[in-house]
């Protein structure tokens, strides 16, 4: 049992500690309200206000860093530069030699205007530990928030040579570097970076692509690049480094250079060269991709991507050659057909390259690699060149028959069918070609089922049924949305304009597109002009008149093409294709005959006489390029 | 006066009568002879039939039909700009080079005969037509105030100057400082921030590399041309081109141009820009120590401090930060229509086929009302709001012209937007409104009805 007295004791001392407590705790709460207001003050801008707070609480509470650092701010803010200092300084006779209340203080010294004060206790800063780079941070950030990029910099680099390692700051000396326009010096950090560790290239790309993509950074970068690389010829990372900065410049010719490097020090057999050829063409450069192609064949070293390189190369060449024929299409001298296997005995090459020598490869790899992919796409390029380079029709029916039986790639074996339905109709074959499409009107794509009907409504218009065309090609025409509807609205307007008040004409117009079809350019001809004579009133005249004029220049007759148009142009008013025909004068005068004065002259005159055709912004576009005006 | 006239003051009477009927024969047969001359004058003037550029809806290309205007007076010719007449047409002498030119480009015209052409003239100059006659005579030389790094695509101005085929010299900060201005008729300015706030991007883009090139770049010629800081320099070139209005410029500018050049001449003595654009923070008295008297358009504005906030000023309206949800379909802007005789300068700047044009925002949309100072012309206006859109003022010798908005045809213009493609918008009326102010300093002084 406790005494009375012992009781009193007890609870004079229990009311006296809840006392304090509850003092303490609403001293504790009214400091917390005060700092809430403070803050709230200092969103709001009313600076004053927040630093008489501040002021308060910190008297309050000397060490308290949220006080210090919420006056500190205030001062600034109010430019109160003088009392920001003392405060600084307060503090740091407590927390005496501070790197970063030091830091904050030179900061401050700056601000005020005292660049020299400020930076001698930058100096300091760094001075008590100078192998510490925590230091050199803390001091570069200072530097930083009051846009000393320059200094900044310096020391950084001031570090590297205190603790005598270059590894130090590399990203953030590239990036003001970067920032500074410094491209060189921003590149040779991230190559510090990548020699040291290499797996950082990509991150490194990444980084420098911020000024590669500007002409006179990525010269800066490749400038120095071959720089290094030169010293170290043997780094895979630099020269990858290297090709992509040339690859970014477009330059894949010196890329492929590095990567002949690459392949070889990282012994990858081929393979760096086969993705570099893969982007080379990509990229739509082709030389160099056939170039990088033909590179993995002749190692001859990774089995598993040779049929694939030699895939490519075959289309690197193919695409070469489209351009080498365009060039001398005007010359005239367009390859002939080969006969199917018929091996050229000049080797296949990039730097002369030829369907023929494309169509070689093809048919190489379709030897080599039988029933597979590879052979299966070789098959149908095979089918596509004879088709549509050499005419060779028997040679082209016969690829796209063997892929579309054989390969196991369903949309390959689709395009395949489609093709052979063309040449069939090409061969005259037209029932041949509608058993082909017919089965395709069940195909779930859309674009290749309306091709189905848009090839469909063609046969109909060749063999004289001009309603079932007109039904097809109306299905088509209601989704406007696709590429065929202007080809299908253009058909089916002439069908819709000549079938009732010349069927016989169009009838006889449709033979005459079919020959067209088959290349028969004379016999075409023939029939056009006959057409001519024989519906002197029907509406498809003009049609024929342009369709004869077209047949003139397949067949190199420039003068009677010029004379067809002219007289298209000028004695068939009522004729809604003068505009075309006018526009068709300009391009035989501008890229058969290069006659600019004339061309120029020709397309002016759509503009005065057609002035609201749909050859008007083109003729514009024309006359303003053939006068040498920057568009 | 005549002679006859003369000849009474001289106390004729004294003279015979013969004489006198001599005199009158004489005063008479120089009248005839008058007549004569003045109506060969006349017919000489006009025999050459005239070439006409319709601006209403008839016109297929507007933007170019202000490049061959400029072509015109480029090779040496001179353009009427019929004020209120179709929509404020072209009428310049016939001559088949011109016509090829307006075929090339794809602008229609019209050809008038010698009796069409005095007809037209007559009408527009009638009294009761709210039209009239502005002959342009010369090419005006055109600057535009760009950084070095500058791309056509940024600026509306720039965009309609590139395809109506105008040419024109880009200047920065040292050809402004050193006088240059005074070699061109009509300064723009691009979408620049004078106040050396970085255009208030800090925000969203501190970190982007564009933002701190940008401010390297502005520091660094900031101290090549002796300023301590971004805000002090671009405050000097403010005045510099203040100083050029005055002497008889011609100054355009839109968007963030417009308020953020008269709140960089407000704070001449004052610092507004905070740590994160000049190192120090800002004065904490700033708004109280700006000065209207300096600046051209706006007085009693309360400037935007907050460094997180895309905004300069309560100038801008609607505020851009939050940007403004509404519907692009029910946003325009209405001109004003002035008296061609009397107000010819405002007329010229508001010539258009429309009386209603699209709205569009920008950085600085448009302009409050209540801060205009009172001498500032109203041009175009938000109908039923604040919301000024385009306005005109004079300051000493020459004027300015501000456009509120970005792109007139880019609603809502953000950064890293792909440029506006200019074929697609021939007949832009809001376009149209920045081409009337390039041809407004070709043409010639006239005195005016008042």
């Amino acid at each position: 049992m406790h005494s009375p007295v012992f009781t009193n004791r007890f609870l004079f001392v229990l009311l006296s500690w809840t006392a304090l407590a509850l003092v303490a705790f609403g001293q504790d709460q009214e400091a917390t309200l005060k700092l809430r207001l403070a803050q709230s003050f200092e969103q709001s801008g009313e600076w004053e206000r927040a630093v008489g707070l501040y002021e308060q609480l910190l008297e309050s509470d000397p060490l308290n860093y949220l006080y210090f650092d919420g006056l500190r701010r205030g001062y600034i803010q109010l430019k109160k530069y003088d009392k920001a200092i003392d405060l600084v300084q307060q503090r740091l006779i407590v927390q005496r030699d501070d790197p970063n209340l030091l830091a904050m203080l030179g900061g401050l010294y700056y601000q005020s205007g005292k660049a020299s004060t400020a930076d001698s206790l930058w100096q300091l800063v760094i001075a008590v530990d100078p192998k510490n780079t925590v230091r050199y941070r803390i001091v570069a950030n200072q530097l930083i928030e009051h846009r000393q990029y320059e200094k900044a910099m310096r020391i950084y680099q001031a570090a590297r040579t205190a603790t005598q390692n270059d590894e130090y700051f590399m990203d953030e000396i590239a990036t003001l570097s970067a920032a500074l326009q410094q491209y060189e010096g921003a590149t040779r950090e991230y190559v510090r970076m990548i020699r040291l560790r290499p797996q950082q290239l990509s991150y490194a790309q990444a980084r420098m692509s911020s000024f590669t993509g500007r002409e006179e950074g990525r010269k800066a970068a490749l400038r120095v690049l071959q720089e290094e690389v030169r010293q170290s010829p043997e780094s895979v990372p630099l020269r990858s480094l290297l090709a992509w900065i040339c690859m970014e410049g477009k330059d894949f010719e010196s890329a492929l250079n590095e990567y002949r490097f690459i392949d070889r020090l990282s012994g990858a057999e081929g393979m760096e060269l086969y993705h570099f050829a893969q982007r080379a063409a990509q990229e739509r450069s082709y030389l160099v991709a056939a170039k990088a192609f033909r590179e993995v064949i002749e190692q001859q070293r990774q089995q598993r991507i040779l049929p694939l390189a030699k895939l490519g190369y075959a289309r690197a060449i193919e695409e070469l050659s489209v351009h080498s024929d365009t060039l001398t299409f005007f010359q005239s001298s367009s390859e002939s057909a080969p006969a199917p296997h018929d091996r050229q005995a000049s080797p296949v090459s990039e730097s002369r390259p030829s369907f023929q020598g494309a169509l070689q490869l093809y048919e190489s790899l379709a030897e080599e690699y039988p029933s597979s992919d590879v052979a299966m796409q070789a098959q149908y390029r095979i089918g596509f060149i004879r088709f549509h380079r050499f005419f060779d029709l028997d040679g082209a029916a016969a690829a796209f028959d063997r892929v579309r039986r054989t390969s196991q790639n369903p949309d390959l074996a689709l395009d395949a069918t489609l093709s052979l339905a063309e040449v069939y109709v090409a061969q005259n074959q037209l029932s041949g070609a509608r058993s082909e499409y017919v089965p395709l009107l069940n195909s779930p794509q859309t674009h290749r089922r309306d091709l189905v009907l848009f090839r469909l409504a063609e046969l109909d218009y060749f063999e004289g049924h001009p309603d079932s065309a007109q039904v097809r090609l109306k299905s088509i025409t209601a989704n406007t949305s696709t590429d065929l509807a202007n080809d299908a609205l253009q058909l089916l307007y002439f069908i819709q304009a000549n079938a009732v008040g010349a069927p016989a004409a169009l009838r006889e117009f449709a033979k005459a597109d079919l020959l067209v079809r088959q290349r028969k350019h004379a016999e075409a001809l023939l029939r056009f002009q006959h057409i001519l004579k024989t519906f002197p009133h029907a509406l498809l005249i003009d049609d024929g008149m342009l369709r004869i004029a077209e047949l003139h220049l397949l067949l190199g007759q420039t003068d009677q093409a010029l004379q067809v148009l002219r007289a298209l142009v000028e004695k068939n008013p009522p004729s809604t294709l003068r505009d075309r025909a006018q526009m068709k004068i300009g391009e035989v005068f501008e890229f058969v005959l290069r006659d600019v004065p004339n061309a120029i002259a020709a397309y002016e005159q759509i503009l005065t006489q057609h002035p609201t055709s749909l050859y008007v912004e083109e003729a514009r576009k024309r006359i303003r390029l053939l006068r040498g005006d920057a568009l | 006066m005549n002679r006859l006239a003369r000849h009474r003051m001289n106390g004729g009477s004294e003279q015979g009568a013969a004489s006198r009927s001599q005199v009158f024969l004489n005063v008479i047969r120089q009248w005839v002879m008058l007549g004569i001359v003045l109506h060969v004058f006349v017919l000489n003037s006009f025999s050459q039939s005239k070439l006409l550029i319709p601006m209403d809806l008839t016109q297929t290309n507007h933007l170019k039909s202000y490049g061959i205007a400029f072509w015109v007076l480029e090779h040496g010719g001179e353009v009427d700009w019929l004020l209120n007449y179709r929509g404020g047409s072209f009428l310049t002498d016939f001559n088949e080079r011109v016509a090829r030119e307006c075929r090339i480009r794809g602008v229609s015209f019209e050809t008038l005969g010698a009796v069409e052409a005095t007809n037209l003239y007559a009408e527009v100059q009638r009294d009761d037509n709210n039209m009239d006659v502005v002959r342009l005579e010369k090419a005006p030389k055109i600057a535009v105030y760009v950084p070095p790094n500058f791309k056509p695509w940024d600026d509306a101005v720039t965009l309609a100057l590139e395809y109506a085929e105008i040419p024109y010299t880009k200047i920065w900060d040292e050809e402004v400082l050193s006088g240059k201005l005074a070699e061109y008729d009509w300064l723009h300015l691009h979408h620049e921030d004078f106040t050396g706030q970085y255009g208030k991007f800090y925000s969203n883009y501190r970190h982007a590399q564009w933002y701190i090139e940008q401010q390297i770049l502005y520091e660094k010629e900031a101290t090549r041309l002796g300023f301590k800081k971004v805000s002090e320099l671009k405050k000097t070139v403010a005045r510099s081109i203040r100083e050029y209005i005055g002497g008889g410029g011609f100054m355009f500018a839109m968007c963030s141009a417009t308020d953020s050049y008269d709140i960089a001449l407000a704070a001449e003595n004052v610092d507004i820009c905070d740590v994160m654009f000049d190192g120090d923070p800002p004065d904490p008295d700033a708004q109280k120590k700006l000065d209207f008297s300096k600046t051209l358009a706006f007085e009693n504005f309360t400037l935007d401090m907050n460094p997180l906030r895309y905004e300069y000023s309560d100038i801008d309206i609607p505020t851009s930060d939050p940007p403004p949800q509404r519907d692009p379909n029910t946003d325009y802007f209405t001109l004003f229509e002035f008296s061609a005789k009397y107000d010819p300068v405002p007329t010229m700047l508001t010539q258009n086929h429309v009386a209603i044009v699209k709205g569009f925002m920008g950085q600085t949309t448009a302009f409050r009302k209540s801060l205009l100072k009172r001498t500032v012309v109203i041009l175009a206006q938000r109908e039923g709001t604040e919301e000024i859109k385009y306005i005109h003022g004079n300051f000493g010798r020459g004027t300015f012209t501000w456009y509120g908005g970005h792109d007139p045809e880019d609603y809502q213009h953000a950064v890293g937007d792909p440029p506006t493609d200019l074929n697609l918008h021939k007949n832009s009326p809001g376009y149209r409104l920045i081409l009337n102010n390039v041809l407004f300093p070709a043409a010639k002084k006239k005195q005016q009805k008042t």
